[in-house]
């Protein structure tokens, strides 16, 4: 149905796509992986008009046509459904569903009209809401399916779907594919784009492997398996299923007992030196409102936590931060980074805010402060062109090493990791996995929150579950343990407290 | 690959903005000299007496701008100076003309009322977490109000009392405005970009919520940037008491404006986490410049505001012309 021949596109000196050539079959669920940067994006761009390729072709149905805006896309059938949220929070579902498009009958608004649509589309994702309410008091997850029924409301021949999960919860993933399978039925072509390569064994007939601009190859999925693609993906071999080996368990250096907060209950466990403690359950289980409390970021309502044997239930974050402790929060954009500032102000910021001495202290010193932020973009293996980069100008997985590394440069004893691989590319996701395992080794104590199960089962000495802000249960890191972990999280009766 | 960003002669212009502000500032200056001089009114413009008091005159908006670009970076933005300057000029006057008290004793106290009216919007900002737009928008109202509550319509007149060979450490005062603002602009510069509360100021203008993770305290910063600001606006208002040398209720109208101008023409970004304190000083004397030498020419004292606007503008979109250019690199 879909074809392209030998796309290429430059930005300035930057080559993001090289002669790429492949078909999408007529009604087929096509998966198409690759690195943060290996021009996947800009495919998805030249596919939906908004750049325009520098030389290629595109035949839809045999015959050549040239996509020169996004209204040209949408004429063509083509609907994108992006990874970030971009819905209007102060109109309700109906409005931004039907946003730009809206349907009218004498120059008014046909609300009755537009309503029952609605209705139809919000059925088909799995949507229980009134078309009326307002689109900020819905969740990240919740939001994400009225993407997800904005695209399909037009009926497309074809829907991008641009790394659909991240921001879902198990629940709506699985409406997710079973919309996917519904649209495929329909006879929809679907291009699918994730990391998540599970997902494409899960949901795709073919998968395309893009590296470095370049196209590596198109295959039916039953002929490749997890591995070969992340080798094409990356270009050597990599295993992201590497268990540690048993690690000896020093002394306690995080003790938190009988803890009760926003979303959060009775919850008492610890930390040893040179343990990864993984933390599971559902979105909205209470996992990130936890840690986050713990770092001080957070009021808690009764409890107490000690850091290495001192309690420090009542101290502010940047006291917290003194005697050790880090926390990369789950979500980079919102409170990980300052885009406003450079590279070296992003990785300084925590040791500017305790005065530390490496960088002068009460006055930071220029000279100091670049010699750090060389040596975090050293020890991180950060791709930037300078330590003075616009944080804009960086990748998903070097912005996520830049929030890893400004705490790391403090030698943090105690390193909480919310969510620390969300939305980055596997080579990245591997180095980081790596530095969590050397920072145990050394003896720190590791406390990670992940969704993705396998993560947690790669790196966790043991695992904390929790559903509806208590922990419902610790179990070893094994991969038998696996559906124990499932069985806690869930609970009895499956997809409660996830949709209040 | 990216393309270096910020190397050579325009890497310069880009990456400081006080240099590029301080070259438009050389060249309005020079622009005033030659059409003036075509004019025939040289004498009154290129001299080191209209230097003084375009300085003089300069240093009230001047001083202000240092706080008011050190809010505005902090992503936030103050209304209030103006009616500050105007409260400040009225309790000085009432102090040193109705009670008798010397001079540096009723400025003093004139002084205090920067800190309160800085204390009051912190307190609504931080505490009842109203948005600082709405907060010093109150503030404003309660101390122009006060001033005219304590006039009563009138004025108080200091210049009769104040000789006119008066000098402080041997200074003549005609010449501290000036070398206030210039030491204040450097001392607060060098605050906001090397000392450790400067950077979290800017990080709180850029991403409050990852500066609050990042173990800044958001509260206590944002206290401090207010009082500063309020303090600096009742310098500038003490000033202005002494060197035009009256305390009204009406004086400083619609400098709020000016002074957000000033700043925001030397660099600050409204949505915070952007500009320079030594650039919104160096704005304020672009105007003064204006001010002054658009008034050495006769008949064009009714364009004054007009061009003003343009030039606001002018700048700004020039400015925004090279940043989306810079942007394009990567």
């Amino acid at each position: 149905m879909l074809k392209i021949e030998e796309i290429s596109k430059s930005f300035g000196a930057t080559r993001a796509l090289r002669e790429v050539s492949f078909e999408i079959k007529s009604g087929s669920v096509h998966g198409l992986v690759g690195e943060n940067g290996a021009g996947k994006s800009t495919l998805m761009k030249i596919l939906m008009g908004v750049h325009q390729p520098d030389s290629g072709r595109i035949y839809l149905d045999d015959k050549l046509v040239s996509i020169m805006n996004p209204e040209q896309a949408n004429q063509l059938g083509f609907r994108i459904v992006f990874q970030e949220i971009a819905l209007c929070p102060n109109l309700s579902i109906m409005e931004n569903l039907f946003l730009g498009a809206e349907w009218t009958r004498f120059g008014l608004m046909n609300f009755r009209e537009m309503e029952e649509r609605a209705r139809e589309v919000l059925e088909m994702v799995g949507l229980d809401f009134w078309p009326g309410a307002l689109v900020g008091e819905l969740s990240v997850a919740e939001k994400q399916m009225v993407q997800i029924a904005r695209a399909v409301l037009y009926e497309p021949r074809l829907i991008i779907f641009d790394e659909p999960t991240s921001a879902l919860t198990q629940d709506y993933i699985e409406s997710l594919f079973r919309i996917i399978r519904e649209l495929h039925n329909k006879g929809v072509t679907v291009l699918y784009i994730s990391h998540k390569l599970e997902e494409i064994f899960e949901i795709a007939d073919m998968v395309t492997v893009l590296r470095d601009g370049g196209h590596i190859g198109t295959f039916p999925v039953e002929e490749v398996n997890e591995e070969r693609l992340v080798q094409m993906m990356v270009g050597r071999e990599l295993d992201l299923s590497v268990r540690r080996k048993e690690a000896k368990a020093g002394e306690v250096l995080l003790k938190v007992e009988g803890l009760s907060g926003d979303r959060f209950e009775e919850v008492s466990f610890e930390v040893r030196a040179g343990e990864i403690v993984g933390v599971s359950g559902l979105i909205g289980s209470g996992r990130s409102e936890l840690v986050e409390s713990i770092f001080g970021v957070r009021r808690v309502k009764s409890g107490r936590i000690w850091l290495r044997g001192r309690d420090i239930t009542g101290m502010s974050i940047s006291e917290r931060i003194k005697l050790g402790m880090a926390l990369v929060p789950e979500d980079r954009q919102i409170s990980g980074l300052v885009f406003s500032m450079v590279l070296k102000q992003n990785l300084s910021l925590p040791g500017v805010v305790i005065g530390n001495r490496e960088l002068g202290g009460i006055v930071v010193l220029p000279g100091s402060e670049a010699d750090f932020a060389r040596r975090a973009i050293e020890k991180l293996r950060i791709v930037v062109s300078g330590i003075d980069a616009e944080m804009m100008s960086l990748s998903g997985g070097n912005q996520q090493k830049v929030v890893v590394g400004k705490w790391l440069m403090l030698n943090p004893e105690v390193f909480i990791m919310d969510e620390p691989t969300r939305g980055i590319d596997v080579g990245a996701k591997a180095e980081i996995h790596n530095l969590i395992r050397g920072l145990a080794d050394k003896g720190n104590g590791m406390l990670v929150v992940s969704s993705e199960l396998p993560e947690l089962l790669a790196l966790s000495d043991r695992i904390l579950v929790m559903r509806e802000g208590r922990i419902k249960g610790e179990v070893c890191g094994d991969k038998a343990c696996e559906e124990e972990i499932m069985r806690l999280a869930v609970g009895g009766m499956k997809k409660e407290g996830v949709n209040q | 690959m990216r393309k270096e960003v910020g190397k050579g002669v325009r890497g310069w212009f880009s990456r400081y903005r006080e240099v590029s502000v301080f070259m438009i500032l050389c060249l309005e200056v020079l622009g005033f000299y030659v059409l003036l001089s075509q004019l025939g009114y040289e004498r009154g413009f290129f001299n080191a007496d209209n230097f003084l008091m375009i300085f003089k005159y300069t240093s009230i908006y001047g001083i202000a701008a240092v706080g008011a670009a050190m809010i505005i970076i902090s992503g936030g933005i103050d209304l209030a100076p103006g009616a500050v300057i105007a409260l400040t000029t009225v309790i000085t006057g009432h102090l040193f003309v109705r009670f008798g008290l010397p001079l540096w004793l009723s400025g003093l106290c004139g002084f205090l009322v920067g800190l309160a009216s800085g204390g009051l919007a912190s307190f609504l900002i931080t505490v009842i977490k109203l948005p600082p737009f709405i907060a010093t928008l109150g503030v404003m109202g309660v101390s122009r109000g006060l001033a005219f509550i304590i006039t009563k319509g009138g004025f108080y007149d200091l210049s009769g009392k104040i000789p006119d060979d008066f000098r402080l450490i041997g200074i003549p005062l005609d010449y501290w405005p000036g070398i206030l603002m210039i030491v204040l602009a450097i001392i607060f510069h060098l605050f906001m970009v090397l000392s450790k509360w400067g950077r979290q100021v800017h990080a709180i203008g850029g991403n409050e919520v990852a500066a609050y993770f990042s173990g800044v305290k958001v509260g206590k910063i944002k206290v401090m940037v207010y009082l500063i600001g309020g303090m600096l606006a009742s310098l500038s208002g003490v000033i202005l008491a002494v060197v035009q040398g009256h305390g009204r209720a009406d004086v400083a109208t619609g400098y709020e404006l000016d002074i957000i101008a000033a700043a925001v023409v030397g660099g600050a970004s409204l949505s915070g986490g952007r500009g320079s304190v030594l650039g919104a000083v160096l704005g304020s004397l672009i105007f003064g410049v204006l001010r002054n030498g658009l008034y050495q020419i006769a008949g064009l004292t009714f364009y004054e505001r007009l061009i003003v606007g343009i030039v606001v503008v002018a700048i700004v979109v020039i400015d925004q012309l090279t940043v989306k250019k810079e942007g394009k690199s990567v």
